[in-house]
């Protein structure tokens, strides 16, 4: 049931991530789903690891969001893909929260984000596989690890999926590390929940 | 005083410079406001040859086109899935790609999965070619580039001498209308002041006005009310506004309008704010328009229109129009005393409510001898042609509070459904889009005003200013 939606007191923080109408479950399991990968990516390309995030939220002021590594990690289990059971709801303030925290994260890794990106770009103007760039190639290991040992489906989902899941997860955060990355990554997210894809 | 902004924007990989003249209107707005603007740009990464660095120009216009082609085209790769992305992924199916023709329109085309097509369409020139081939992190710095300038820089549309100078249009003659009725308005005021209470027939200067009405009036030369009860008579002569009955007096628009309390009753908006949104927006031609460009010492001036700023073109035309005594329903209107040129200058699809059935009505009623004070907390309006106007700005009002960081009007076409409830809401530019979910419109099929006495879908324009203030007019009943 779609609810009206009155404008609240928003945080000023999130009042550049705008709502037209409230997700319903299915979507919201789609934006849950893309947020815990877009954090991936971030692991897997930088290394960084939920004390990073935790730090991001309180540079941002959104401790009161995510205050400690056990928040973050049920906002970050709530993803559909991933394995076990346990509470599985995240909130509009909580996908907004860690809307901001990759953006801010990626901000930071911006240099190494873009440089990733450049290598992408060279080796398919050459005709190679990614891989052949160290930088690459690890990203790409510990993203493919990374998700097969948390993700459900991880065992069984084929590395070339993975891999191309893993190169576009890495174009979108150049595209994140600009100062509107927060506005086009929300967009972006309620753009797909439309699409009903996951 | 020349004030020439030379902006530049230096991504890695491209160079966005922008030239323009600053206009005075900057001090006002939080963003400089940019009028006469040019923009280069040069697709100048230091890896490319000379040769193949490319450049091209143009306005404002074709700025925003830009903008909003690259935009759309990041935010849709952006928002697609990694699976229906993929068939961009095989590093070798690159080379095949780029054989995809370029179309003649400004567009972007993925091309493999770190590459992208630019079809300039009117941007091409002979040196640039129809297509530059953008690399993803190209790609990037250019959207940030623009993005910079766009947070930056608010830029004003060129306008050249207003057509109603040269060319007499229906347009024109609306102007001229309004002209009398203001001329005329000034007249009566004088004529019937003190003998009740409006307090705008005061003197300007006597009140305090709000610093950025009076400066607003600053820079261009304001418009005094002697000014207008001597061009009337000329207007007249050459407009066939005979028939127009003397109006009645002008009700006291300052508690009905707040933050705009003192702008003079018989003084224009110095800037035709209305002239923008024509040109950008031909088919949404708004009423404010006739008054706001009739004032005949502005012709330059036309230029310093900021469209961020549209509520002020409604203000000053409702303490220009004329309130129809409260013998009348609840939702007087205008069309009343200017149904002729209405039907001709809008081809009733201005603000004005066609089919007006008041135009007859004489002044010598009891207009004059009791004149009425309009004082309803809802801001009546001369717009509110239909209930649901009023309805629908007592709804935001309500509903409606600006985000701190909001610095823009926001505008939005509502159409209703006959029943009352929205057909359809359409966001009038990129920050009323983005802000929607914001403003309170409920959703569509959801009870929003009461349903219409006719079986009609008639859209209503919604204003919202980050200062909070809400208008709503009719912009069309078809």
């Amino acid at each position: 049931m779609l609810l009206v939606m009155k404008p609240s007191a928003l945080p000023s923080h999130f009042e550049g991530l705008p709502l037209a109408r409230h997700p319903d479950p299915t979507q919201l399991d789609n934006i849950k789903a893309q947020l815990d990968l877009v954090l991936l990516a971030l692991e897997a390309l930088t290394g960084i690891g939920s004390e990073a995030m935790l730090q991001a939220a309180a540079d941002l002021n959104l401790a009161s969001v995510i205050a400690d590594r056990v928040s973050l990690w049920r906002l970050r289990q709530s993803s559909p893909l991933r394995k076990g059971q346990g509470r599985k709801k995240l909130d509009v303030d909580e996908a907004r929260t860690l809307v901001l925290i990759s953006c801010h994260l990626a901000q930071q890794h911006q240099e190494l984000i873009r440089r990733a990106v450049a290598l992408l770009e060279q080796l398919t103007e050459q005709n190679r596989e990614p891989h052949h760039a160290a930088l690459l190639g690890d990203y790409l290991d510990k993203f493919n690890n990374t998700y097969q040992e948390r993700m459900e489906l991880g065992e069984v989902t084929p590395p070339t999926t993975l891999t191309q899941l893993a190169l576009k997860l890495l174009i979108d955060l150049l595209f994140y590390t600009g100062s509107s990355g927060p506005r086009r990554l929300w967009m972006a997210l309620l753009d797909r929940t439309q699409d009903q894809q996951t | 005083m020349s004030n020439s902004v030379l902006r530049r924007y230096t991504p890695p990989t491209c160079t966005l410079e922008i030239s323009a003249k600053n206009s005075s209107l900057s001090r006002w707005a939080d963003r400089t406001v940019l009028k006469h603007l040019r923009f280069r740009l040069h697709f100048d990464d230091p890896r490319l040859s000379q040769a193949s660095q490319v450049t091209i120009q143009g306005d404002r216009t074709q700025l925003e086109a830009l903008y909003e082609v690259v935009a759309t085209y990041v935010q849709t790769q952006l928002g697609q899935t990694s699976d229906s992305a993929a068939n961009r992924f095989t590093p070798a199916d690159s080379a095949a790609i780029q054989l995809t023709a370029p179309t003649t329109e400004l567009s972007l085309q993925p091309q493999g999965m770190t590459n992208h097509q630019l079809c300039l369409g009117s941007l091409a020139t002979p040196t640039s070619g129809a297509v530059v081939k953008l690399s993803t992190t190209q790609l990037f710095d250019l959207i940030t580039a623009l993005d910079d300038y766009s947070s930056d820089a608010i830029a004003l549309p060129n306008l050249g001498r207003p057509r109603w100078l040269t060319t007499p249009t229906s347009w024109a003659r609306t102007a001229a209308a309004a002209l009398v009725v203001l001329g005329l308005t000034t007249s009566l005021t004088k004529i019937f002041d003190g003998s009740y209470s409006l307090q705008s027939s005061a003197p300007i200067t006597s009140q305090e006005a709000s610093s950025a009405d009076q400066q607003v009036a600053t820079p261009v030369s304001p418009v005094s009310p002697e000014a207008f009860s001597e061009s009337p008579a000329p207007a007249a002569e050459s407009s066939d506004l005979k028939p127009l009955q003397p109006l009645p007096p002008l009700p006291p628009k300052a508690s009905g309008l707040p933050g705009r309390p003192n702008l003079p009753t018989a003084s224009l908006p110095p800037f035709p704010t209305g002239a923008p949104q024509i040109s950008s927006r031909p088919s949404q031609p708004t009423l404010p328009l006739p008054a706001a460009e009739v004032s005949p010492t502005l012709p330059d001036k036309a230029a310093e229109a900021p469209p961020a700023l549209p509520n002020r073109i409604d203000t000053p035309q409702e303490t220009i129009i004329l309130e129809a005594p409260a013998s009348q329903n609840a939702t007087p209107s205008i069309a009343s005393s200017l149904p002729s040129f209405n039907d001709s200058a809008s081809g009733g699809s201005g603000a004005i409510a066609p089919g007006a059935s008041l135009r007859s009505r004489t002044p010598a009623t009891d207009d004059v001898d009791a004149p009425r004070v309009i004082t309803s907390d809802a801001e009546a309006s001369a717009f509110d042609t239909i209930p649901q106007v009023a309805e629908a700005r007592s709804f935001f009002q309500q509903a409606w509070s600006a985000p701190r960081e909001l610095n823009q009007t926001l505008e939005y076409s509502l159409v209703l459904n006959p029943d009352g409830t929205l057909q359809q809401i359409i966001p009038l530019g990129q920050t009323a889009s983005t802000y929607l979910d914001r403003t309170g419109i409920p959703l569509l099929d959801e009870p929003f005003v009461s349903p219409l006495s006719s079986n009609r879908t008639p859209k209503i324009r919604l204003v919202l200013s980050p200062d909070g203030q809400v208008r709503t007019f009719l912009e069309s009943m078809p």
